[in-house]
């Protein structure tokens, strides 16, 4: 040790020379040394610890924390803009594409530094052919130091900008909605504002999920199906004259809407064109008093509770008079008419009277329990809550037999009649598609027997009764029928109806419920004048089954003989105008 | 003493040459990365732009149209079977002239409408 401090000169020594063979370091030469040395241990220690902590610090971050690093480094690398958040794209149960997010360009200018103003406008003339040159020159000319050129062009039309290289004019990505179905889906999809911004149906009730979430949003809907309901809606619409009309088809056994059209329909790509008559959805937004089709939930009820048999009589000869109302038949009967009977003919009396025996209350909680007192469950924004008399009284208790003094939409009315025909079991349902082996909540209605029951007299009705014209051959499809006059701001007007009938199909294994209705149908010849539901509703139903049942896969099942042709029945009721009133309120709301 | 103060200098030498080596080939990494995903957003978007004109081109209704020529028609429930609806398979006869073949089921005619060739 002390042989190699004698080898080392010391390195602060002052005014001293370091001369080899000087023996030994005295006085003033030692103590430069020490301190030299002790500097040396200090500095030393001091690297040593910083070099420690910068080999800790790395140890840190390639191992213990590994991906906050990476991500930073993500984050600072210089590998081009991140990809435009697109909203996502919502489809239908096949994976059709309702409603995308493409980007497009826009084209603008800056006229401060435009470079020959007439160079430049026949530059842009040339990639849009369809502007106007000296509105160009002026905007080009403009102290302004941005005009927009053109809003949402092409790709293509983007790289001929590109390619001109036009000093002052710039581009500017965007993002479009598209809707490649149009109005085919236009009351489901909705529509969206320019910011992205979800405005109505499923782009509005799933605003935040289709903006924060990149994955598609599968929907219940088959396009293929909403092709079928449109068409045969719309060429009933054009055959009898009606305002408007709405058609879904529902599968009973998980809830799914498979197809839902409410027409007049309109362009999603241009709702500032589009009526508030045509942007009105009737299946969810409007409320209507169904007529007849709500006798399936009186004769249920009435089975159900234990009240009646199908087998008992009711004497349906007179008309029932209370206070200024007089309930009628259409077709008076001359016999008494067991309970089977008053549904498969429609018999309003006997409605009525079975409604008295099982008595108001019980049959404002039977109808609470099939959801038709409460705003209708579905993740549209569209959404209208029943209405029905504050006071239930006994008079409303015969009415609301046979479908009115209560007003629904046609969502609730097929919901409701899925969960009768489900053996019993009621299904909130949906929009969104849901695996056959999805857990979904189910609510008993009516016991197994009476949903059995009910199956038989709705194959009844289209069988002998008044919805023979929904007999699809080769299909067994069960029904009911339903006429109702419409409100009006003067009561219940006699020509104006709302006319519809409900089908469960194949009523052996029932897997959907079909529904449709006209707006103030007008009948014609065919019909011999007839506007009711049985004349132009069930054919409807009977086409949308006839097309749809093959493309789902339901088998035919041998032909049954035809028979005679059908009674039509209709109804009348104590004024409502309420209903009137609110369907205008609505409409208006929605411009 | 001078051999270990070369080594660290050769030490030294490679390490600010290997360290040169991996930074510029993680630039050059880095630039083909970004160029990669330029061009996988490109085709992202084009993608998305094909499909909303495929499912735009395949409206029912225009596939309605474009079928008529054919001779196409939807399909009706009489055109649907199950292995149950089949008929039963009968053994073929015992070999002999005289043996024909048994039909089983009427002869298959498809429901197709001889369409009018346009144009």
């Amino acid at each position: 040790m002390m042989r190699r401090i004698k080898a080392i000169c010391p390195p602060f020594a002052v005014g001293g020379r370091c001369r080899p063979g000087q023996g030994r370091l005295e006085g003033i030469h030692k103590e430069a040394l020490d301190t030299g040395r002790t500097r040396l241990v200090f500095a030393g220690t001091l690297f040593l610890l910083a070099f420690m902590a910068i080999g800790a610090r790395l140890f840190d971050l390639a191992l213990v924390d590994a991906s906050s690093a990476r991500r930073h480094a993500d984050r600072t690398r210089n590998v081009g803009p991140a990809p435009m958040h697109l909203r996502a794209d919502i489809v239908d149960r096949n994976g059709a594409v309702l409603a995308t997010s493409v980007i497009s360009y826009s084209v603008f200018a800056d006229p401060a530094r435009v470079i020959g103003v007439e160079r430049t406008a026949l530059g842009l003339k040339s990639v849009f052919p369809d502007l106007d040159l000296a509105a160009l020159r002026n905007k080009l000319s403009q102290r302004r130091r941005f005009v927009w050129i053109r809003r949402r062009a092409a790709p293509a039309a983007y790289q001929r900008i590109l390619r001109l290289g036009l000093a002052g004019i710039g581009v500017r990505k965007e993002e479009r909605r598209v809707f490649p179905y149009g109005a085919l889906t236009a009351h489901i999809v909705g529509f969206s504002n320019v910011d992205g911004r979800g405005l109505a149906g499923v782009e509005q009730y799933f605003n935040r999920r289709l903006s924060t979430r990149s994955d598609p949003l599968r929907l219940s809907i088959d396009v293929r199906a909403q092709a079928i309901v449109k068409k045969a809606l719309q060429s009933a619409i054009d055959t009898f004259r009606a305002i408007g009309g709405a058609g879904l088809i529902l599968d009973i056994k998980t809830g799914e809407v498979i197809a839902m059209v409410s027409l007049p329909d309109y362009d999603p790509h241009a709702v500032a064109q589009a009526t508030s008559k045509s942007r009105f959805n009737r299946n969810t937004l409007g409320v209507y008093e169904m007529g007849s089709t709500f006798k399936v939930f009186n004769t249920a009820m009435a089975l159900d509770y234990g009240v009646v048999k199908l087998g008992d009589k009711y004497d349906v000869r007179k008309p029932i008079k209370i206070s200024r109302f007089e309930i009628r038949d259409f077709h008076a009967e001359r016999h008494p008419l067991t309970v089977a009977d008053v549904f498969v003919k429609s018999s309003n009396i006997g409605s009525a009277k079975i409604a008295l025996d099982v008595g108001g209350v019980r049959q404002k909680q039977f109808l609470k329990r099939l959801g038709l007192l409460d705003e209708v469950q579905l993740e549209l924004a569209e959404r209208a809550r029943p209405l029905f008399p504050r006071e239930w009284r006994p008079i409303s208790t015969m009415t609301i037999s046979f479908g009115h003094g209560i007003a629904v939409t046609p969502v609730h009315l097929a919901s409701a009649v899925a969960g009768v025909a489900n053996n019993g079991l009621l299904i909130r349902p949906t929009l969104v598609r849901r695996h056959p082996d999805d857990r979904v909540a189910v609510r008993r209605v009516v016991s197994p027997r009476v949903s059995a029951q009910m199956l038989d007299l709705m194959r009844r009705v289209v069988e002998t009764g008044t919805g023979k014209n929904a007999d699809a051959p080769g299909y067994r499809v069960g029904g009911k029928t339903g006429t109702a006059e419409k409100a009006s701001r003067r009561g219940y007007r006699r020509k104006r109806l709302l006319s519809s009938f409900v089908a469960v199909f194949p009523v052996d294994a029932p897997r959907f419920v079909v529904l449709a209705s006209l707006d103030e149908p007008k009948g014609n010849k065919k019909t011999h004048g007839y506007a009711t539901g049985g004349w132009v509703a069930a054919p409807i139903v009977r086409e949308i089954i006839m097309r749809a049942g093959p493309m789902f896969g339901i088998q035919p099942e041998p032909a049954a003989p035809n028979a005679k042709p059908s009674m039509m029945v209709a109804e009348t009721a104590p004024p409502a105008r309420a209903v009137y009133r609110a369907n205008r309120r609505r409409e208006r709301e929605r411009r | 003493m001078k051999l270990s103060n070369l080594l660290w200098l050769a030490i030294l030498g490679l390490m600010l040459t290997g360290l040169f080596q991996v930074k510029y080939e993680v630039q050059k990494l880095e630039s083909t990365l970004a160029g990669i995903r330029k061009q996988s957003r490109e085709v992202r978007e084009t993608i998305g732009i094909l499909n909303a004109e495929w499912n735009y081109l395949n409206r029912p209704g225009r596939l309605a149209q474009l079928g008529k020529p054919l001779g196409l028609e939807p399909v009706s429930n009489d055109q649907l079977a199950t292995f149950a609806t089949l008929p039963e398979r009968f053994d073929p006869p015992p070999a002999g002239p005289a043996a024909k073949p048994v039909e089983v089921a009427p002869k298959f005619t498809p429901r197709i409408k001889r369409g009018r060739a346009r144009r």
